[in-house]
């Protein structure tokens, strides 16, 4: 009897290995974190060959023999990388093969006298090496050379509406290439808040909107004041940091969502834009971002405790852009129409793994993700099928169909759990006149709209052909019809029956 | 042969003549219960059709597309609904035997085995801009049938349309019953069995040990 118990526990004991053995099998991404993946059509996981491999790691606890601070904010120019040191205020220059050169602590301002950082939280450094920082403890935002002379200093707005804060803590800034700025303040949900070039407040920009429902308005009639005053406190989004682009668009991420938002807006597909952790501003501060994929850009789509948290977001070569994700340190990659392209990286201790990701820069075709936790730059370099894809944009942005459709053969060859790369294939083949193709990578990608773009064309096609001969059937039948009432009648008559018209002569 | 052919000839007669068809296929041997059984075997076969060769853009194949599944969802609806039928215009004074009415509930289907094949055809033709006038046919192909089954029942009961819809509601939730009486008594069969086996199972123990 003791033998058989011990026997029914040590089966137990297995049983439980074995199932929880599956279920870490099932949830594989998380445990082996950095692993290549991207969404299928129906939001689950597919495995991918790798995108990016891990290439070095830039040891950033001492720099140039002094032990730094936090890191807070990286810049790319196109010669330089600039990190900011926010506990020790300090702004230090890299060359983009992360050689040291030189650093900025001390500023000369306007009228004489010399002044520090205190805990700034971001820097912009613009294409002509103006350095924008965004001081934060110092409720101010420096305007200045690479030498330290500062040409202006933004403080607090006198005209500064829709906030009832007593501090103004600016934590990110970007710079125009005309020079307006523009500055996320902590605690200020209308939006970005824009000064014009000389540092005069002008207002908002890409404000999240807020829709109420008219059931909402009603029910509002009936609330208390301190109610309302508590409903306001549900503006919901604040951008985390803005980057922006040649062509003068500002990316912003935000993090602050809250997780059955985003899980509704996975389920529904919603690519309106109105829950999102990124956005695309234009110089009117609207949301142009490209939602075409089958799921809006939001990173990952199932997770087991929390949404993805997107802390910054990388423009790449082809207008590819990579959103990062600081609790799972993953690295989401989009295509320009809002395409998954691969999703890889994770916080872990293994090698290539982060531990508190905080920025993502592209340097060529290179990413660089600055670790604050760990104090390093880790640079990930693309493996031939990352290559592959970037190519395979540039190429098809470019109008060279042919050289992007090699390149999406031999993506379809390494990787066939992703249908994108055959939509893009049946795109060239549309493109080149050959509906047929198309239509069948179309149907394999399983798109319907382009495949009924591509039936149409045939049928066109078709129709010009086969149309002569349609309509010609169609009159030889009528002339057959008509002929053989003329020829009942004419031999009704010849036999001389009577010609009827009307009855039933025929029955 | 002959006599066949000349019935299903008349099958699509009454689908544009539904009161005089209704009832020359019951008085005038214009129709038999051969006939109800080829059109009823025709619905069938036109589904596994539809099934498997519906254009990819209104539909596609499932890649595994099960073709019993469709004959027993088909043949269990029709005798449900012919049972059930029968059932209720028994007791409220129909006219119809079981006879009538498997006759005239497989001829209400002619329009459909039609249209389907039409609907066939024009899906692989049709592109997704003219999805509309394809669902306009699968529409037509419904109020059809539900006209025909409306009006063989009028003619076969000798019903007046009042009571004809009213039959036909309590038919409809007639046909859930007898799904639900089925499902019940599959589950209980599984119990008995389920106990029979545990019994054997127990007992099997007891005398071993």
């Amino acid at each position: 009897m003791k033998g058989k118990q011990r026997g029914l526990a040590i089966g137990l004991a297995a049983a439980l290995l074995i199932g929880s053995g599956l279920e870490t099998k099932a949830y594989y991404t998380e445990e082996s974190s950095s692993a290549t993946y991207i969404y299928g059509k129906w939001g689950f996981q597919l495995e991918s060959p790798d995108a990016y491999e891990y290439s070095r790691m830039v040891d950033l606890r001492t720099v140039n023999g002094n032990a730094i601070g936090r890191l807070a904010d990286m810049c790319v120019t196109d010669e330089h990388i600039y990190l900011l040191d926010t506990s020790l205020g300090i702004i230090y220059r890299f060359d983009h093969q992360m050689n040291y050169i030189d650093s900025l602590q001390e500023f000369k301002m306007p009228d004489g006298s010399t002044s520090k950082l205190k805990k700034p939280e971001g820097i912009f450094i613009s294409a002509s090496d103006v350095v924008y920082i965004a001081d934060t403890e110092n409720s101010r935002v420096l305007v200045s050379d690479w030498k330290g002379n500062v040409s202006l200093e933004v403080l607090k707005p006198e005209n500064l509406v829709g906030t009832t804060l007593e501090s103004f803590l600016p934590t990110r800034v970007v710079a125009d290439s005309a020079g307006r700025i523009n500055v996320v303040a902590r605690n200020i949900n209308s939006g970005l808040m824009q000064f014009s070039s000389e540092g005069f407040f002008t207002g908002y920009t890409g404000a999240p909107s807020v829709s109420v429902d008219a059931f909402t308005k009603f029910l509002r009639k009936f609330y208390t004041d301190a109610q309302r005053a508590q409903m306001t406190t549900y503006v919901p989004t604040e951008y985390n940091n803005i980057k922006i682009d040649e062509n003068n668009f500002i990316w912003g991420t935000i993090s602050a969502l809250s997780a059955s938002d985003l899980a509704a807006v996975v389920t529904s597909g919603d690519t309106s834009g109105k829950i999102t952790p990124i956005k695309k501003l234009n110089m009117k501060g609207s949301d142009v971002l490209a939602r075409n994929g089958d799921f809006p850009p939001v990173g990952d789509l199932q997770w087991s405790s929390s949404p993805s948290r997107i802390v910054d977001v990388g423009l790449g070569p082809n207008d590819i852009y990579s959103m990062l994700d600081s609790s799972l340190g993953r690295i989401f990659t989009y295509n320009n129409n809002g395409i998954m392209l691969y999703t890889f990286g994770g916080n872990g201790t293994a090698k290539g793994e982060t531990q508190t990701p905080i920025a993502i820069d592209y340097i060529g075709n290179n990413i660089y993700v600055l670790d604050s936790g760990l104090s390093c730059m880790m640079i990930f370099e693309p493996t031939l099928y990352g290559q592959l894809l970037i190519d395979a944009e540039g190429y098809y942005q470019a109008g060279d169909y042919d050289q992007a459709n090699a390149c999406w053969k031999q993506v379809t060859e390494l990787n066939s759990n992703f249908s994108y790369p055959y939509v893009g294939l049946g795109n060239a083949e549309f493109n080149n006149g050959n509906y047929r193709e198309a239509m069948d990578y179309y149907e394999f990608a399983d798109d319907r709209a382009s495949y009924s773009d591509a039936k149409e064309k045939i049928r066109k096609d078709n129709m010009s052909v086969r149309f002569p001969y349609i309509v010609g059937g169609i009159l030889i039948l009528v002339a057959l019809f008509i002929g053989k009432g003329i020829f009942v009648r004419v031999r009704r008559y010849v036999r001389g029956e009577l010609v009827t018209y009307g009855g039933d002569g025929e029955e | 042969m002959k006599q066949t052919l000349k019935e299903l000839k008349y099958a699509l007669y009454l689908t544009v003549h539904p009161f005089k068809g209704f009832w020359d296929i019951k008085y005038e041997k214009e129709g038999s219960l051969k006939t109800a059984f080829i059109l009823l075997a025709a619905t069938i076969l036109v589904q596994i059709i539809s099934n498997l060769k519906t254009g990819y853009l209104f539909g596609g194949v499932s890649i595994n597309y099960n073709f019993m599944r469709t004959v027993v969802s088909s043949l269990f609806l029709f005798f449900a609904w012919c049972l059930a039928n029968w059932c209720l215009t028994c007791l409220s004074d129909g006219k119809g035997t079981f006879k009538d009415i498997m006759m005239f509930t497989a001829y209400s289907l002619t329009p459909y085995i039609i249209l389907q094949m039409i609907m066939v055809v024009v899906s692989n033709i049709f592109i997704q801009r003219e999805a509309t006038f394809y669902s306009m046919l699968g529409g037509l192909s419904f109020v059809w049938v539900a006209f025909l089954l409306v009006t063989g029942m009028l003619t076969t009961h000798h019903f007046t349309l009042t009571r004809t819809v009213v039959v036909l509601a309590f038919t409809l939730v007639g046909m859930v019953v007898i799904a639900l009486l089925i499902v019940m008594v599959f589950a209980m069969f599984q119990e008995v069995l389920g106990f029979i086996s545990t019994v054997a199972d127990e007992a099997i123990r007891r005398m071993t040990y």
